[in-house]
């Protein structure tokens, strides 16, 4: 982690990264794509619904994998003052975010063939998840309000790490509170409970959504540093022309 | 003769169909290819256009318009 704090080793290491994992999504989203949608056989009790799974569970996976990264990045960024990680932190929560409101979206429309409602405000799932949804949108506009970049960070990477709380909530909530949603059928202790013909597309497809979460996120990091690039450029010639 | 029907119709109707639950899966499926279409442009029109920014600024920077090279990988 200490050798990715240097801006030029953190950009050299991604402009391998970032093409393999963009080509690594598109390969397994494709092949889940097809797997999933036309390949793999309907639910003996769900029927064809059960095609939304492939979407939803690992968009649910990584909107919780997408916190977790942040999570780290920010306490990297508080602990060794390491800016790129504060960056980083920045760069994931846009996927982060939209990977949440897909697990929502995806959920509710699955949920109205099969639990007969769009929304249970009672299921500690769904509520904790959209608590989730709120943290980073709340993570993103704090950004956007501290005017200055290194208070901004700062800021935030607090607020992400309070928000961490809210992970093993989303996580065990199944467990804890037995609600409309089902408990865990693949992390879970004694393996999973999916049979094997389901589990290939969801392997397949929450595979495409990491290289495609990672591509992002190191995507939009890049932009970041080269953003504070321009900034420090434009201070420096400021400087230098208020010095001549 | 040549059979204007070579595809059995009611089969790719009753394939996207799906007992009825075709417009759920179908809405589910656009809904996260059209979230993750929205995090790819936002984030490679975002890097384009921060990446045009910096050469040009590194450009009117330099002394005789002509930018040190920028580092490996950028």
């Amino acid at each position: 982690m200490h050798a990715l704090a240097n801006p030029g080793r953190f950009l050299r290491l991604t402009a391998i990264v970032v093409p393999v994992a963009f080509a690594t999504a598109a390969i397994a989203i494709a092949t889940g794509t097809i797997w999933g949608l036309f390949l793999s056989p309907p639910d003996y009790l769900q029927g064809d619904s059960v095609r939304i799974m492939y979407v939803h569970v690992p968009s649910a996976w990584m909107s919780l994998l997408a916190y977790a990264a942040m999570a780290v990045a920010s306490a990297a960024n508080l602990i060794w003052r390491h800016p790129v990680a504060g960056l980083y932190a920045r760069a994931a929560a846009v996927p982060g975010l939209v990977f949440t409101g897909i697990a929502l979206l995806t959920g509710s429309i699955w949920g109205k063939p099969m639990w007969g409602t769009w929304w249970a405000w009672g299921d500690a799932r769904l509520t904790s998840m959209l608590v989730l949804f709120f943290i980073y949108l709340g993570y993103l506009a704090l950004w956007s309000a501290a005017g200055d970049v290194s208070r901004a960070m700062h800021r935030a990477a607090i607020l992400c790490l309070v928000g961490a709380i809210n992970l093993p909530i989303v996580k065990f909530s199944v467990d804890w509170w037995s609600t409309l949603h089902q408990p865990a059928s693949v992390f879970r202790v004694g393996g999973p409970t999916i049979h094997a013909s389901m589990l290939g597309p969801l392997a397949v497809m929450a595979i495409g959504f990491v290289a495609f979460f990672v591509a992002t996120s190191l995507t939009g990091a890049r932009t970041h540093i080269r953003r504070a690039r321009i900034r420090n450029l434009r201070a420096r010639s400021q400087r230098e022309g208020t010095a001549t | 003769m040549i059979d204007p029907f070579p595809f059995n119709w009611f089969q790719i109707v009753k394939l996207f169909w799906m007992d009825g639950y075709g417009p759920y899966v179908w809405t589910a499926w656009g809904v996260a290819g059209a979230g993750l279409a929205i995090v790819l442009a936002h984030v490679l029109i975002d890097s384009e256009r921060t990446r045009r920014d910096l050469d040009r600024i590194r450009r009117e920077l330099a002394p005789n318009g002509q930018p040190e090279p920028p580092p490996k990988g950028n």
